[in-house]
C-alpha cells in the first residue's frame, strides 16, 4: 500500500476519507479523517469534523461510523481550531473503537516529511498525514493503568497518560543519582513505545536500567517502582515513597482550589491525613471504600504525617473490609491544668460543624442557637513533659460523675455556666491519671483513663535512693 | 511565657520537689532577655523550676493582708514546709485557701516566687495556679514520685554537659547527698504514718518557720 501524501489531502472535500477515530495528543483532542473508501456510511458523515471528534474524544467516546483499521492505512489528523501544532515525529496515539471491539496503534507521522506536512497549504500546521501501525492488544491490557479501557474511556486510557506515569516515577527514583528530568525520560520512553513499538513494559525497564548503568548503581540501589507497602501509623519520615492498603475515613472540604480531595486514611494501625491535588488529575475516592493507593509521598508538619497523592499514584478499589485503628497512645500524669473550654459548653448546631462557640458565635456560622456539650482540656504533667488531654461528654460524665442534665442545672442556678468547670477542677486537679486513646494533633483523646489511687510503691524508689 | 499561659506547646514542666530542698533554693535567672521570659528557680539538686507540683497536709491558713486579702498557706511535706500565697490575682486559690479547713492534703500547682527580706535573705514561696484538696492515696504517690524524680536529678549531677547542676554547683556547691537523704527519710515516713500524722512534720518545721517566712508584699 502506497504511502499517505499528505500534500494532497484536503478533508473537507473529498469523498474518499472517513472518519473513524478519536486521538490524543498532550492531552488535546483531535480530529482524525482515514484516507479509505467510505462503505455504507451517508454522504454527510463522511467526515468526522474536527470539532466533533475533538469534543467526542475528550468524553471518551470515539466517532461511530468507523470501521477497524489495518496496517498501513493513512489518513490525516486534523487539529480543531486553536487546537495543538502538529509536527513530524510529534507522538500521536490514536485509539480506535470499532463496533465493540478495540483497535489501537500508533500513529507514527511520516518520518522526513516536513516538507510535505508543511506543504499543505491550506491547513498547516493543523493538519498533517498519519500511517496507522496496529499494535497487538496485550499493548493495552498488560499496562499499569488499570482504568484504562479503551472503549470505556479513550480519554483516560492514552498511553501518554501511562507515559508520563511512567517518566514521572523513573525521574522521582533516579533524582538522588544522576541529573535527569521527567521530560527527558518521557522522551526516551515516547521513542521507544512510539517509533520502535516496544511494549511499555518493556520500555519502562530499558530506560530504567539507561539510567542505572548512568549512575553505576545497582537493581537494587533504587526502590523497584517506588514503594513499599506500610501501616499509616509506621510512617514516621517526610519524602517517602510508599504504599497503603486504607479505607477512607473521612473526608474535609479542601481550603484551597489546588486541592481536588482532603481526608482521613485508615488501617489497622490507625489514621493519616491525605491530600490529592487537581492538577494530579487522579479519580475521586469515596468515603467508606477501601483502596490499595500505590506511589503515595510521606509529609510532615510539626510532627503530624499526612501523605500527598500525586500524578504516579495509582488508585485500586478494594472489596476488603478495613478496619480501622485508632493511633492509641498512653499517658501518665499529674492533672495540673484544666483549660478554658472545658466543662458545659456549647457547640454549633450547623450540619458537619461542631465548632464550640464563643460568646454564642460559631468562628464558621456566626451566631447560632448552640448544642450543650460537655468536654475536658486538660494537661497531664509527668515531672519531665506535659501532655494535653481531651475527655468528650462520656469521657467527662464518668470522670466527674456530672452528667449533661445535671452540668446544665448547676450552671441554670448560678446563672453561669463557668460554675460546671469549676466544680470539674475541684474533682480532678492534682489527681494522678493514666489516660489512653487515640491521638489528633497535640491532644490524647480520653477513651480510656484511670485515676491512680492504690498504695504508692515506696519500696522499689527506696531501693534506687540506697543505691546511689 | 506569661502566668496564665495555656499554651501547651511550650507549657512549662511542673517540676516535682521536696520542701526541704526548694526552700533551699534563692537562685532565679531568666533566658532570654524578653521581659516577658520565663523566670526560673534553679533548685540545688540541678534542675530549672518555672512550676512545681506539690502535694502535702495544709496546716494553717491566714489572712495577711493588709488593704485586700492576701491569704497565706502553710503546707507540709515529710522534708519541710512549703509557703502558698494568694491574693486578689490568684482568686481560686485564694479562696481555696479561705474555705478550706485544716488539715487536709492538697496538691498545689503554682510558680516559684523568691523574696529579699530586709536583712539581705532570700525567701522562696509559691504563688499558687491552683490548689485542690486531694486523697491520702494522692499523697503518698506524690512522695514517691518526687522521691524518685529527685534521685534522677542527684543522679545526672554530675554528668557531663548537665549545665543546671553546674550552676547549682556554682550557687550552692555540690553537696547534694544530703538531699539522698531527705529522699530516704520521707519514703520511710511513708510506711510508718497513718493519714494526717503528718502533724509532727508541721510541728518541728514550726521552729523556723518565721525566719523562713517569706512574706512577699501582694
Amino acid at each position: 500500500m502506497p504511502g499517505f501524501d499528505p500534500s494532497g489531502l484536503d478533508i473537507f472535500d473529498t469523498a474518499a476519507t472517513v472518519g473513524v477515530i478519536g486521538v490524543k495528543t498532550d492531552g488535546s483532542a483531535l480530529g482524525v479523517a482515514v484516507d479509505r473508501p467510505l462503505l455504507g456510511v451517508p454522504a454527510t458523515d463522511k467526515l468526522c469534523p474536527p470539532g466533533v471528534v475533538g469534543r467526542q474524544c475528550r468524553l471518551g467516546v470515539a466517532a461511530g461510523f468507523g470501521f477497524p483499521l489495518a496496517e498501513g492505512d493513512s489518513g490525516a489528523f486534523v487539529s480543531p481550531t486553536g487546537g495543538p501544532e502538529l509536527r513530524p515525529q510529534q507522538a500521536l496515539e490514536l485509539l480506535v473503537h470499532t463496533s465493540g471491539l478495540p483497535s489501537a496503534g500508533i500513529a507514527s507521522l511520516p518520518v522526513g516529511s516536513p516538507a510535505a506536512v508543511h506543504g499543505v497549504p491550506t491547513y498547516r500546521p493543523h493538519a498533517c498525514g498519519f500511517t496507522f501501525s496496529p499494535l497487538p492488544i496485550s499493548f493495552i491490557s498488560s499496562g499499569t493503568n488499570r482504568r484504562m479501557s479503551p472503549i470505556e474511556n479513550t480519554a483516560e486510557a492514552t498511553t501518554m497518560t501511562d507515559l508520563r506515569t511512567h517518566a514521572a516515577e523513573i525521574a522521582e527514583q533516579f533524582s538522588d543519582h544522576v541529573e535527569v528530568t521527567e521530560d527527558e525520560v518521557e522522551t526516551k520512553l515516547r521513542s521507544l513505545v512510539e517509533e520502535y513499538q516496544v511494549p511499555i513494559d518493556e520500555a519502562t525497564r530499558s530506560v530504567r536500567n539507561s539510567y542505572l548503568e548512568e549512575a553505576g548503581l545497582e537493581r537494587d540501589a533504587i526502590s523497584q517502582g517506588g514503594s513499599d507497602q506500610v501501616l499509616v501509623n509506621e510512617i514516621d519520615q517526610e519524602e517517602q515513597w510508599v504504599d497503603l492498603r486504607v479505607k477512607l475515613v473521612d473526608l474535609w472540604d479542601p481550603r484551597s482550589d489546588a486541592i481536588a480531595q482532603v481526608g482521613l486514611l485508615g488501617d489497622e494501625s490507625g489514621t493519616i491525613k491525605f491530600v490529592a491535588f487537581e492538577t494530579s488529575d487522579l479519580e475521586s475516592l469515596e468515603e467508606g471504600t477501601s483502596y490499595e493507593l500505590s506511589n503515595v509521598v510521606t509529609d510532615e508538619y510539626e510532627g503530624s504525617y499526612s501523605v500527598k497523592l500525586n500524578r504516579t499514584t495509582t488508585i485500586t478499589e478494594i472489596d476488603d473490609e478495613i478496619e480501622v485503628g485508632d493511633n492509641s497512645d498512653t499517658v501518665e500524669g499529674a492533672l495540673v491544668d484544666v483549660q478554658s473550654g472545658s466543662g458545659l459548653i456549647k457547640r454549633c448546631p450547623e450540619e458537619g460543624c461542631t465548632r464550640v462557640l464563643q460568646n454564642g458565635r460559631c468562628a464558621e456560622h456566626g451566631e447560632v442557637d448552640g448544642e450543650f456539650d460537655l468536654r475536658i482540656k486538660a494537661v497531664l504533667d509527668d515531672g519531665h513533659e506535659v501532655q494535653d488531654v481531651i475527655f468528650n461528654r462520656e469521657a467527662t460524665e464518668a470522670l466527674t460523675g456530672i452528667e449533661l442534665e445535671e452540668a446544665k442545672q448547676l450552671a441554670k442556678d448560678a446563672l453561669d455556666t463557668t460554675v460546671v468547670a469549676d466544680e470539674m477542677r475541684a474533682d480532678i486537679l492534682g489527681r494522678y491519671f493514666t489516660v489512653t486513646g487515640p491521638t489528633l494533633g497535640r491532644y490524647v483523646l480520653a477513651n480510656e483513663f484511670e485515676q491512680h489511687d492504690g498504695p504508692a510503691d515506696a519500696e522499689r524508689v527506696l531501693i534506687k535512693a540506697r543505691s546511689i | 511565657m506569661s502566668e496564665s499561659d495555656s499554651d501547651s506547646v511550650s507549657r512549662e514542666v511542673a517540676q516535682r520537689v521536696f520542701a526541704g530542698e526548694f526552700n533551699d533554693a534563692s537562685y532565679t535567672f531568666k533566658e532570654s532577655d524578653d521581659d516577658r521570659a520565663p523566670v526560673y528557680l534553679l533548685l540545688p539538686t540541678g534542675e530549672r523550676a518555672n512550676r512545681v507540683f506539690i502535694v502535702g497536709t495544709l496546716t494553717e491558713t491566714e489572712d495577711v493582708g493588709e488593704d485586700n486579702e492576701y491569704w497565706r498557706g502553710r503546707i507540709v511535706d515529710p522534708t519541710g514546709t512549703f509557703f502558698v500565697y494568694a491574693g486578689q490575682y490568684q482568686p481560686d486559690a485564694a479562696s481555696a485557701l479561705r474555705e478550706r479547713e485544716p488539715p487536709a492534703y492538697v496538691a498545689v500547682v503554682g510558680k516559684p516566687r523568691t523574696y529579699e527580706t530586709d536583712e539581705g535573705e532570700v525567701n522562696v514561696s509559691v504563688r499558687p495556679e491552683s490548689i485542690t484538696e486531694v486523697a491520702a492515696a494522692t499523697r503518698d504517690q506524690w512522695v514517691v514520685e518526687t522521691a524518685d524524680r529527685t534521685l534522677d536529678r542527684i543522679d545526672a549531677f554530675d554528668d557531663a554537659g548537665n549545665e543546671y547542676a553546674r550552676m547549682a554547683s556554682d550557687e550552692y556547691g555540690d553537696a547534694v547527698s544530703r538531699y539522698t537523704d531527705s529522699v530516704v527519710a520521707g519514703l520511710e515516713s511513708l510506711e510508718t504514718t497513718d493519714e494526717l500524722t503528718d502533724s509532727e512534720a508541721a510541728t518541728s518545721s514550726d521552729t523556723t518557720a518565721d525566719a523562713a517566712d517569706p512574706s512577699p508584699q501582694p
